[in-house]
């Protein structure tokens, strides 16, 4: 009860907050590709991202400068692809006597899905000279049309795909000015589904969008009639953003067989909002979508795990690769002339995104009548094997260096740490063997950073 | 302001393309050994295998341009051999000429295999068998692995198996044997030889085939039991009468050479099956096997008296002088020199298991007799009657039947298993 109370007040907040601001009704149209990205996937085989178009519709409302609400319509058709894995040995005892390789199957299932959307997101808007945005809410989806190929869920009969869907949609994007009312602009969003997109199988819709459009504002007054100090209030000259990428240099923090893992190296791409809470102290927030993991190179039964028993054996150069949103929430300190250094601490939330497993695999494999060595090339999803979340602690520090006056460039290095072991050992024993089951991976990383924070618009 | 906008983005755009190849498996080596020189072929000790061994070296990825190194190795039995080193020709062959030694019965030439860049690939055998004088040499291969009877005809210079069903007659070489195929000879079961060398084939069908030319042709008796299509027991005594047995009828003889047949009368033609003796007064002797029992009959085997024993029998052996020696299920030989009314234990018999299958045999060759005691091995003795006159001659407890070709080769024969132990005696 508290919790629809809290979010009344907010509301009402909100409004009064609107009140001395000119509400503006924005319309816009986009197009775009989004990349297939599907959810609830087993062990095993690849699930190819296949392009697929997007377009729509949308109506915005803003409830003041930086606040609204948004809705629209589109239509998408999201391509899925997958080419299966069949590793015997990781179903049954390991302790079975077969040394040849697993193969994988080279058949392709094929399935695609045409939706109509409704979204219903929330909107936050961080203006500068680019202006930032963000929108999460939900998503509505009605099946148009559908095909599947290849019986990969032993039924193509077409009314086995469900009709409806909802699910999450998380968006963010920015919009550049061409004049006062429109605006050309650029948003990636992330959509994935809620219910099971057929009625036997674990899996959900799931894809990547980016779209270019064009905005039009309604009800818009020219900026000369606009009080600029009403443009700019206070609190959002002290909000800035910063777009960041760099690289992850990430390993495995167990405990055990630590030597047989080493380090992998991923993107971090993705920005985060400072709000200064007073000179040299601000609290820091974003998102990040980050690829974490490890990788291992030795004599191994199992492709992400060093196991030295059972067979078949292969010689492993392989990395466990998890792309996680990183929402970090942080405390920075800048000190030194002009507040050029800083140091930033605080804890942060994992989203897990996808997971897999990739690399090559040699099996040597030899009797008295033949030799024989065998390549695998190892993609193995890897999603239900890994936690949907993780969370952990962050130290960084760095230099934020002005640049052409209005801007800074930031150099960090953040040391990143998790909790939790986000192997679901749970899900894994169910499948496979206890030797199997029985790992950890603790998500450690060191990220090398280069943003650059632009200024607020009118500055 | 674009220039580092642009290193962002490219930076982050060529780290995230990682775009990763469809999982796929496919062999990057392979190869196939092989010696197509045959297997397990046999030759006497220090025979030439061939003066061309040849082994085979196939590499499938790159057929043309790849050849293989092999080196040649006696790993068993000594011999010599002509190439160590060799690489494979273009159509992935290495030669070696190999002679077998005599240090062992099983002789084995390695091949070992390597690529170009000298990284060992694999190890193959050519398993090949030298036959020795003097030694025991287990062959476990067939025909002669599954051999179930045997006759030699040392007169004739002759010796015939049956195994798996098929007649055999032994080759130029007492370890080869050539099938025989005769279209009277249907589905041999067991074979057997009387005195006057006239050998006899029960058949699975109930038939019962004789040849009175050691094997050269064979003829058709009449059935024992007519109406009967399934086999039957069979045993030649040495008076040349032909006795058999079937579960469901009568025991029957005949004594003309499988012309006619004689019903054999009393309780006892219904017990079973055995060897029967005819005694130097004219009875006979028999030993039921399957009922452990001895009976005498004095009437052509109309009448029978059980002979009281000491204990169960389940083999008789009467030598030429009407001396009989029994083996009873307590594993003990006696022996009694009165036809039957007194026995004396002549040997304790300790096989190291027990088996109903168990097939004591007593062999004569020269003046050595032979006592296969399943379980144990085989004895040796010049006198049965003297007990210190036996020695251990081969202990393998696998054993369970002996067969003397018409050399004086022994031949033995697991219970279990398809090894056949050869012995042939450079000392007749």
């Amino acid at each position: 009860m508290k919790y629809y109370k809290a979010l009344t007040c907010l509301f009402l907040l909100v409004l009064c907050n609107s009140a001395g601001y000119p509400q503006t009704i924005t319309t816009g149209l986009y197009s775009g590709v989004n990349f297939s990205d599907i959810h609830g996937q087993d062990f095993g085989g690849k699930w190819k991202s296949k392009p697929g178009p997007v377009q729509g519709f949308y109506l915005g409302w803003s409830l003041n400068k930086s606040l609204g609400i948004q809705t629209g319509i589109n239509f998408s058709t999201v391509y899925y692809e997958h080419m299966s894995s069949s590793y015997y040995r990781l179903y049954y005892p390991m302790e079975l006597n077969y040394t040849g390789p697993d193969y994988y199957n080279q058949g392709v299932d094929k399935m695609d899905f045409s939706f109509i959307r409704v979204p219903l997101l929330f909107t936050v808007q961080v203006p500068s000279v680019i202006q930032f945005n963000m929108r999460a809410g939900l998503i509505f989806s009605f099946l148009k049309a559908h095909s599947l190929s290849n019986d990969y869920y032993y039924s193509s009969a077409p009314g086995i795909a469900k009709k409806t869907d909802f699910g999450y949609m998380f968006s963010s994007g920015i919009s550049y000015p061409i004049n006062n009312k429109i605006k050309a602009t650029f948003n990636v969003s992330y959509l994935t589904g809620r219910k099971h997109l057929l009625e036997n199988s674990n899996l959900r819709q799931g894809s990547s969008e980016f779209v270019l459009g064009i905005d039009y504002e309604f009800l818009k007054k020219n900026k000369k009639d606009i009080n600029p100090g009403l443009a700019i209030d206070s609190t959002l000259k002290k909000v800035t953003v910063t777009y960041r990428g760099g690289v992850d240099i990430s390993w495995n923090g167990l405990d055990s067989d630590k030597s047989k893992y080493s380090t992998d190296a991923g993107p971090s791409l993705g920005f985060s909002v400072n709000f200064m809470m007073e000179p040299g102290f601000s609290f820091i927030t974003g998102v990040s979508f980050e690829r974490k993991g490890y990788s291992m190179k030795d004599s191994s039964a199992s492709f992400f795990k060093y196991l030295n028993k059972g067979t078949p054996m292969y010689y492993v150069d392989a990395k466990v690769q998890m792309d996680y949103a990183v929402i970090p929430l942080l405390m920075n300190l800048s000190f030194g002339k002009s507040h050029i250094f800083f140091f930033n601490t605080g804890p942060w939330l994992g989203l897990k995104l996808d997971a897999r497993n990739v690399g090559v695999a040699y099996n040597e494999s030899r009797s008295e009548s033949y030799y024989t060595v065998t390549k695998t090339v190892i993609y193995d999803d890897l999603v239900r094997y890994i936690k949907s979340t993780d969370i952990g602690w962050i130290f960084g520090t760095g230099i934020s260096v002005p640049f052409l006056k209005r801007y800074k460039v930031d150099l960090a290095l953040r040391y990143n740490t998790g909790f939790n072991n986000v192997f679901n050992k749970i899900i894994v024993a169910e499948q496979q063997s206890s030797s199997i089951a029985d790992h950890e991976i603790r998500n450690r990383t060191i990220s090398f950073l280069i943003g650059i924070t632009i200024p607020q618009a009118g500055h | 302001m674009r220039k580092p906008f642009f290193l962002i983005a490219i930076l982050c755009v060529a780290l995230s393309c990682d775009r990763y190849p469809d999982p796929s498996v496919k062999s990057v080596k392979d190869y196939s050994f092989s010696f197509q020189t045959s297997q397990a072929m046999k030759f006497l000790a220090g025979e030439w295998v061939s003066d061309s061994v040849r082994f085979s070296a196939v590499n499938y990825i790159n057929p043309v341009n790849d050849s293989v190194k092999v080196d040649f190795e006696i790993v068993t039995g000594g011999g010599k051999i002509t190439n160590q080193s060799v690489y494979t020709d273009k159509n992935g062959l290495a030669y070696t000429g190999w002679k077998l030694g005599s240090g062992s019965f099983e002789q084995i030439l390695r091949a070992k295999s390597y690529d170009l860049s000298g990284n060992f690939l694999s190890s193959t055998d050519l398993i090949e068998y030298g036959f020795r004088n003097d030694e025991w040499d287990a062959y476990p291969g067939s025909p002669d692995g599954n051999i179930s009877e045997m006759v030699a005809d040392t007169v004739n210079k002759v010796t015939f198996m049956i195994a798996n069903s098929k007649l055999y007659k032994q080759g130029e070489r007492y370890f080869k044997w050539d099938e025989i195929i005769d279209p009277v000879v249907n589905s041999p079961r067991t074979i057997n030889i009387d005195k006057t060398g006239t050998m006899y084939i029960s058949t699975w069908n109930g038939e019962l085939v004789r040849s009175t030319n050691h094997g050269e042709s064979w003829n058709t008796c009449s059935k024992p039991y007519p109406d009967r299509p399934y086999y039957f027991y069979i045993d030649l005594s040495n008076d040349n009468y032909i006795w058999v047995f079937a579960w469901d009828h009568r025991s029957r003889y005949s004594k003309d050479g499988g012309n006619t047949w004689i019903e054999v009368g009393g309780d006892v033609s219904l017990l079973g099956y055995g060897d029967h003796v005819r005694l130097k007064d004219g009875s006979i002797l028999f030993n039921c096997q399957n009922y452990c029992s001895l009976y005498r009959s004095f009437d052509e085997g109309q009448t029978w008296t059980k002979i009281v024993t000491l204990d169960l029998p389940i083999k008789l052996y009467v030598d030429d002088e009407d001396k009989i020696f029994v083996v009873t299920e307590a594993m003990s030989l006696y022996m009694s020199t009165d036809y039957g009314t007194t026995f004396t234990i002549v040997q304790e018999l300790y096989p190291s298991w027990i088996s109903s299958g168990f097939c004591f045999t007593f062999n004569k060759w020269g003046k050595f007799y032979y006592i296969c005691v399943p379980g144990f091995g085989i004895l040796k003795s010049t006198n049965l009657s003297n007990p210190d006159s036996y020695s251990e001659y081969y202990k393998n407890n696998n054993l369970n039947n002996l067969f003397i070709d018409h050399n004086g080769v022994l031949i033995g024969k697991e219970l279990q298993g398809t090894t056949v132990y050869y012995r042939k005696n450079s000392k007749k």
